[in-house]
């Protein structure tokens, strides 16, 4: 193996990891990905539900885990608009209101209109309000973040309280996040809740997923490339791009592959330079 | 002492019971046990959407099943089914038993939860007729009465509601539903449900009395019996006794009722409890006997079992068995209906009057029950004691807390005893290396004119993490005082910031070194994650510190905080007990301090053996916490629940 | 002691007390989860305003450093002027903006401000965080390549054990193998939830015994 040694040295490394997350991102591959139940299970629970049913979507995360969370968001809200579905759009981080509209401004609205069909409320600050608001939205959230009053939006005549949901999704890269929404909305009231999570959380969810207390993880950016697979299959107007996630897939893949092929390599080398040592001695 | 870091990380013996007891952990088994599925949606309409509440009778020879059904318009309906087992069921036609009634009236928009009794030749049902308000908050529910000759043809009660809500105020003052009827040979006894207007209240049961079924007296709300596992915790807590049916079984009464541990919980599970006088009730101590599935099955859905807004049970007896049919919800969300048989050779709830062997809390007496004046009457036929409620107006621990609390006082108790004991004695510690190497480290950044630096992370002040690492802190800035060395503290929180400027203040002064301290020693980089890992990055490019000790509770930006240190090959000393940054720190740090050995890093750090001795303690509370994992596990894979049933106490 | 000292070792004491003693007792007809909610409420808003003070912080220090010409000058002066104008952008026309409606500021001020704003945050400030998050990938494989030596026993299984799950978790594993996702599954719930397990009880107990020490002597020191 080449004498330059690489652990003093990683900046190979980096030239070689760059070239193959680029190369598929670029070029757009895109690979079959295997769906996983707990994907399916997201995807299954929102196919089914009933019409005119209130759905609430929070941005639980911040700008960093963007290019992580940011596919599942999109693809979830471009299946939630092509059903006919009610969705409010809270946030419990401070980053989640401007990432909300990043991901409205990204999916194919339909014939939905604000304020009818759908309404971003904003930032929760605290539990209080995360509790208040399954009992009255408008004393809690009196404008949204167009500055319309809640009390004059006809999707909040319609669901005055979230109590009333049928489903809230949660993209979540921390907390505040999945905890709040279990405790608060699913074990009180019963609201069933989903969650997209980034990878490094959602071990800790499983045990949740388990026992049923949330109906399904959208487990890191794999599971936005999964979802984008099941959605196109059944709306074939939406585009396998519109994510990005599968071709993110491709990526990870080949990136997994070096880092594998560079540490067998190296211990390789290792042990051939140990031998070496040993027979020289 | 024997319990050194050492024997702990490098025990193979340790190592080998720990993997056999993981690989262990899939055998264990549940003992409550899972129903089949008898009855699906559809394929008619008006029940394709939801199936709930199953009310079954059996008349000697065959098994007659009423239930309700919901469209996929939310409205209900009940229908009827018949069999000859009980267990392969054949719906009635198609269609509906009874309808909704006119629009506009009581029951005009939705009707459920039926329950019949068979009477001298007569069918008599009691239902729930829902009117819809503005909202699904507002709806109203009463309960009715209708007749039939063969159970298929009803005719209602022509001043129906028969129930109604309380007057204003009374703990059923919004709906009464759900009525479980049973006949006394006197008269007719009535468990239904109730809720309030008021915001947050929980619906509870009420009992209600009759001498012909038709005219009731309201007579007491029913709160929840001690039990002795935790399966029911939430329900006893909360007053939310969730009946499913009620039967007579000689003089005995018995009921199926279904429950959720606790606020957040697993899916609801259905137990059984027995009675002699209907209202006083005693739990089957093996409970919960009936329980959800898990892969996606018929009732492996997140609502559980009988309970929710479509569920019910009902128990009855027949061909010596106990049969208990109740709702499920399926992984899709809908609800169908399904049966388990409790052999009575496994359920010998008695016949005679002899009671459980779980005791009844017997207290003072406590009025819960909110019904009003006007309802509570004393021409009832049978006799009705006051409620009982646990703990009553004494002050009692939060049941499903009380183990742990008795698990925290031992395990204190333990560790400040043993750490008294340490003190005594005089101990030396095969110490962590790495800290002995610490100081060295701050000596040879003193020499090479070069300066340290320390960040605590981006916990916020009330993380134990930031604590210790605070805590660690004093001793370095003292020490980097010592040997005029030039620290640099950064730190990503603000509230951690004001602390860590008067704490190095402090030390710098107590080392009568304040001259040392200037306005860059400690900074305030950013409360956002990566400004503050690019912030201290650049810090390591710039100021190339000899020693970079980044201890405290840390997120992703340790790995790049790591690697920029070591990309300048400086020392670097790591600490966290975020098991998920652990190996980042392991693998690029010359010493990491993990989990425990950060808050027990002060006795590493002095020869005093005070603080040594604090090491040992939380040795004790590891030893308890050995023992009742392998006990425990040993104890489930047999099959035995006593240990997990006391620790969810 | 001195009387201050304990005065703040009484409060500090009780407060701590009471938190323990309302998660574990109820006392009917006492409101005292809700007195408990109630005092956490107050110590969340002491600490916001820390944040005030830290911009405080920030920005004298900052200017000290443009005042006094030190080398890196030039980056204090644009992380002022870059926090000051955002946080006045934010205010102005954003979707944190306080007057969306514009019934204060004029119409036509958002309609200026409001594309530079979207223009640095979604440009800028998305961009930078996201590509700070992702170096991490390049310091993972760095890091890993050091990492997995098979030097020893206990890291050739390290080694064994890092290779198995990555494999699993890279979807053409499925292509090769279906078993790579079996085994990494088993790895992960197993193996490395007891680990981490009993790293958390170990962690839990040194907490455990670090605070209620907190609790019962105020000076903290040695």
């Amino acid at each position: 193996m080449s004498k330059t040694n690489i652990a003093s040295d990683p900046r190979l490394i980096y030239v070689l990891l760059i070239f193959v997350i680029a190369v598929p991102i670029l070029t757009h591959t895109v690979l079959p990905v295997p769906v996983t139940d707990t994907t399916r299970a997201v995807y299954n629970f929102i196919e089914n539900l009933p019409p005119n049913s209130l759905v609430v979507v929070s941005f639980d995360y911040s700008t960093s885990t963007v290019p992580e969370l940011q596919p599942q968001a999109t693809i979830v809200a471009q299946h939630l608009f092509l059903k006919p579905l009610k969705i409010l759009f809270v946030a419990q981080w401070t980053d989640g209101p401007a990432l909300t509209d990043a991901v409205l401004d990204a999916i194919d609205k339909g014939n939905k209109t604000y304020g009818t069909d759908y309404a971003t409320l904003g930032y929760i600050p605290n539990s209080a309000t995360l509790i208040g608001m399954t009992a009255n939205i408008q004393s809690f959230f009196p404008v949204d973040t167009r500055g319309n009053p809640t009390q004059d939006l006809p999707i909040i005549k319609q669901f005055p309280a979230t109590r009333q949901a049928a489903l809230v999704i949660t993209f979540v890269a921390g907390e505040p996040g999945l905890s709040a929404y279990l405790q608060y909305w699913q074990a009180r009231l019963n609201i069933p809740v989903a969650a997209g999570a980034v990878a490094s959380l959602a071990p800790g969810f499983m045990p949740f997923y388990n026992s049923q207390q949330i109906v399904g993880i959208l487990i890191s950016i794999r599971a936005a490339a999964e979802y984008e697979f099941l959605e196109h299959a059944q709306y074939s107007q939406v585009p396998i791009g519109l994510s990005g996630a599968t071709s993110a897939m491709v990526a990870q893949s080949t990136s997994h592959m070096l880092i594998i092929v560079m540490v067998i390599v190296g211990n390789v080398a290792y042990f051939v330079s140990r031998r070496r040592k040993e027979g020289s001695k | 002492m024997f319990f050194t870091r050492e024997t702990f990380s490098q025990g193979p013996v340790l190592s080998l019971l720990a993997l056999i007891l993981t690989a262990m952990m899939p055998l264990a088994h549940a003992t409550a046990i899972q129903g089949t599925q008898v009855l699906n949606v559809g394929p008619a309409p008006w029940d394709s959407a939801q199936l709930f509440r199953p009310w079954v009778i059996y008349d000697g020879t065959s098994f007659t099943m009423w239930y309700g059904g919901e469209d996929s318009q939310g409205a209900d309906r009940i229908g009827m089914a018949t069999s000859n087992d009980g267990i392969s069921w054949t719906k009635y036609s198609g269609k509906p038993v009874l309808d909704p009634g006119t629009p506009g009236s009581w029951d005009g928009d939705s009707i459920s939860d039926a329950s019949v009794i068979k009477e001298n030749g007569q069918y008599k049902m009691w239902y729930s007729g829902q009117t819809y308000g503005a909202t699904s908050v507002d709806d109203v529910f009463k309960i009715g009465y209708a007749t039939s000759p063969d159970g298929i043809h009803w005719t209602r009660y022509s001043e129906n509601p028969v129930l109604t809500p309380g007057s204003l105020g009374s703990w059923d003052d919004r709906r009464v539903w759900r009525p479980s009827v049973i006949s006394t040979g006197s008269g007719y006894v009535m468990y239904y449900r109730g809720a309030a207007v008021a915001e947050g209240s929980q619906a509870k049961a009420g009992v209600a009395t009759s001498s012909d079924g038709i005219h009731w007296t309201k007579t007491t709300v029913l709160t929840m019996p001690a039990g002795s596992s935790g399966w029911d915790a939430y329900s006893r807590q909360v007053g939310a006794l969730n009946i499913g049916g009620v039967m007579r079984s000689g003089n005995t009464y018995i009921m199926s009722y279904s429950s959720i541990k606790a606020q957040s919980s697993t899916p609801a599970q259905i137990g059984v409890a027995s009675s002699e006088d209907g209202t006083n009730w005693t739990p089957y101590p093996d409970n919960p006997v009936i329980t959800y599935g898990t892969s996606g099955g018929w009732d492996s859905g997140p609502g559980g079992v009988g309970a929710g807004n479509f569920a019910g049970s009902m128990i009855l007896a027949a061909q010596s068995q106990y049969y208990v049919y109740y709702a499920a919800s399926g992984p899709t969300g809908s609800y169908t209906i399904g049966v388990a048989t409790l052999p009575l050779s496994v359920y010998p709830i008695s016949q005679t009057t002899s009671t459980t062997s779980s005791s009844t809390v017997s207290s003072t007496v406590s009025t819960t029950s909110k019904t009003s004046v006007t309802q509570q009457t004393t021409t009832t036929t049978t006799p009705v004691s006051p409620p009982l409620v646990l703990g009553g107006s004494l002050p009692s621990l939060i049941i499903g807390r009380m183990s742990q609390a008795t698990l925290l006082m031992v395990t204190l108790g333990a560790i400040f005893a043993v750490t008294r004991i340490a003190s005594k004695k005089k101990l030396k510690t095969r110490g962590i290396p790495g800290i002995e190497r610490l100081d060295k480290w701050i000596q040879q950044a003193g020499e090479l004119d070069r300066p340290v630096l320390f960040t605590p992370g981006t916990g916020t002040i009330q993380t134990p993490d930031t604590l210790a690492a605070l805590a660690l802190l004093d001793h370095v800035a003292s020490r980097c005082a010592q040997f005029g060395v030039r620290l640099i503290v950064a730190n990503a929180d603000f509230n951690v910031h004001q602390v860590t400027v008067d704490m190095v203040k402090n030390a710098y002064k107590k080392a009568g070194r304040e001259d040392l301290y200037t306005e860059d020693t400690v900074r305030y980089i950013s409360v956002r994650q990566f400004a503050y890992a690019a912030g201290v990055m650049g810090l390591l490019r710039r100021e190339k510190p000899a020693l970079n000790v980044f201890v405290g509770d840390f997120q992703a930006e340790a790995l790049e905080i790591a690697e920029a240190g070591r990309a300048d090959a400086i020392a670097q000393f790591g600490g966290t007990s975020n098991v998920d940054q652990l190996p980042f720190f392991m693998a690029t740090c010359d010493q990491t301090l993990v989990g425990e050995e950060l808050y027990t890093a002060q006795g590493y750090l002095t020869d005093d053996p005070q603080a040594i001795s604090r090491l040992v303690g939380p040795d004790a509370g590891k030893t308890i916490a050995i023992l009742l994992i392998a006990i425990g596990a040993i104890l489930v894979t047999l099959g035995n629940h006593v240990l997990t049933s006391l620790l969810r106490l | 002691m001195t009387k201050a000292e304990i005065i703040l070792q009484v409060i500090i004491f009780s407060l701590g007390f009471f938190y323990a003693f309302v998660y574990y007792v109820r006392i009917p007809g006492v409101g005292l989860q809700s007195a408990a909610d109630q005092l956490f409420t107050y110590l969340t808003s002491i600490l916001t305003a820390g944040f005030a003070i830290g911009i405080i912080n920030l920005t004298r220090a900052h200017a000290n450093n443009v005042k006094n010409r030190r080398p890196i000058w030039k980056y204090s002066l644009i992380l002022l002027a870059s926090m000051y104008f955002m946080a006045v952008a934010s205010i102005i026309a954003s979707p944190f903006s306080l007057d969306p409606q514009s019934t204060v500021i004029p119409k036509g001020v958002y309609a200026v401000f409001f594309p530079i704003w979207q223009f640095l945050y979604y440009n800028i400030l998305v961009s930078i965080n996201a590509t700070l998050f992702s170096l991490l990938a390049f310091f993972i494989a760095s890091a890993a390549y050091r990492a997995f030596k098979a030097r020893s026993l206990e890291a050739s299984i390290l080694l064994a054990a890092g290779l198995l799950v990555m494999i699993g978790q890279a979807p053409i594993s499925n292509l090769i193998w279906p078993g790579f996702g079996a085994i990494r599954d088993w790895i992960m719930a197993f193996p490395n939830t007891a680990g981490q397990r009993g790293i958390l009880i170990g962690a839990a107990l040194g907490i455990l015994a670090f605070s209620v020490r907190r609790l019962i002597r105020y000076p903290w020191g040695r």
